[in-house]
């Protein structure tokens, strides 16, 4: 998976937004909200992490206290969240 | 066609009516001066404007004015400034904003803080004023300004001044008062809804967002829940330490 062509994480206060530029605002106008863990996933998919098993490496990796189950959970959480955002 | 100042900013205005010049007769500006944004409303747009709600037809003057400042609301975030749907007024040196959906009772609020205060208060702006950031000084710090604008809604509370904004009050009616601060980020569906944003799709989001959080890290954002009398008011001004007594 990575992140379409258009779309860009911004920090907005306490955590983080996803917005769109150029030709990407035409299919979506308005903003994804992130908080510090999405928006650690979504820097992860950006710096090549391109599948569930990489992300969930991630989120381990990062996560001491973080269980496999739970990360597969979060996961597919921030991949319903930000599914617009991402393509094969 | 002629020229105001707001904000900071010299708005060349290219009106076909006196209406647009007599609204604006308070920042009326130099001529000459180099424009930093130029609004013009082309007839197609005029028709557009009025065409979309008939019943509120002013006249072609009222309309080429809504669609102007339309014009010069899409261009201020390449100014580090917006206009953002909300009610400020000034006590003490300091601003402060009240911003909720249209007939929550921004009006009302802020007619409550005049009679709670007198003199004391005034109002920059009753319904669209132009915020924008200024680096203070050396610049080293980031303030944002709240300003007077001609377009300012049905009271026309209007004052050609500025002050630093020192809360962001989002309002919503209870049947309890209550002030207390919030989490921004919490609640951006809420704040971003009171951006004057006309012709969707058209302003720079990346811009507007890094506004929004500096804003949101600069000024403290509050939910002010209000009963529908001038206690909410007076609640409001005691949490803010502003002394309820008229002078």
């Amino acid at each position: 998976m990575k992140v379409k062509e258009g779309y860009i994480m911004k920090k907005l206060g306490t955590g983080y937004v996803v917005v769109t530029v150029g030709q990407a605002s035409k299919d979506f106008n308005g903003m994804i909200r992130l908080n510090p863990a999405g928006a650690y996933l979504w820097q992860s998919v950006l710096d090549g992490a391109d599948t569930k098993e990489k992300l969930v490496q991630a989120m381990l990796t990062r996560y001491d206290d973080l269980d496999e189950e739970t990360a597969r959970k979060d996961l597919d959480e921030f991949l319903d969240t930000v599914a617009l955002a991402l393509e094969e | 066609m002629f020229q105001i100042e707001a904000a900071g900013l010299v708005i060349r205005l290219e009106n076909r009516y006196d209406y647009v010049r007599n609204l604006c007769r308070d920042y009326i500006t130099d001529p000459d001066r180099p424009a930093d944004i130029t609004a013009a409303v082309s007839e197609e747009e005029l028709r557009r404007e009025i065409e979309k709600a008939p019943e509120c037809f002013f006249g072609d003057g009222y309309a080429e004015g809504v669609v102007m400042y339309e014009k010069i609301s899409n261009a201020l975030p390449a100014f580090d400034a917006f206009v953002m749907h909300s009610s400020v007024v000034e006590v003490g040196g300091k601003a402060y904003c009240f911003a909720a959906e249209s007939g929550t009772g921004k009006s009302t609020h802020t007619r409550y803080w005049k009679e709670a205060l007198g003199d004391r208060v005034m109002v920059i702006n009753g319904d669209k004023p132009i915020y924008r950031f200024v680096c203070q000084g050396d610049g080293s710090s980031d303030t944002l300004m709240a300003y007077g604008t001609p377009w300012c809604g049905k009271e026309n509370w209007q004052t050609r001044t500025s002050a630093p904004l020192a809360a962001l009050c989002l309002l919503e009616r209870g049947e309890e008062n209550a002030v207390y601060p919030v989490d921004a980020f919490e609640l951006l569906g809420e704040l971003t809804k009171h951006f004057h944003l006309p012709g969707g799709g058209q302003v720079d989001m990346p811009k507007l967002m890094e506004l929004v959080d500096r804003m949101v890290t600069t000024v403290p954002v509050f939910r002010l829940r209000c009963r529908n009398d001038i206690s909410a008011a007076e609640e409001a001004i005691r949490y803010f330490g502003l002394g309820g007594e008229k002078e």
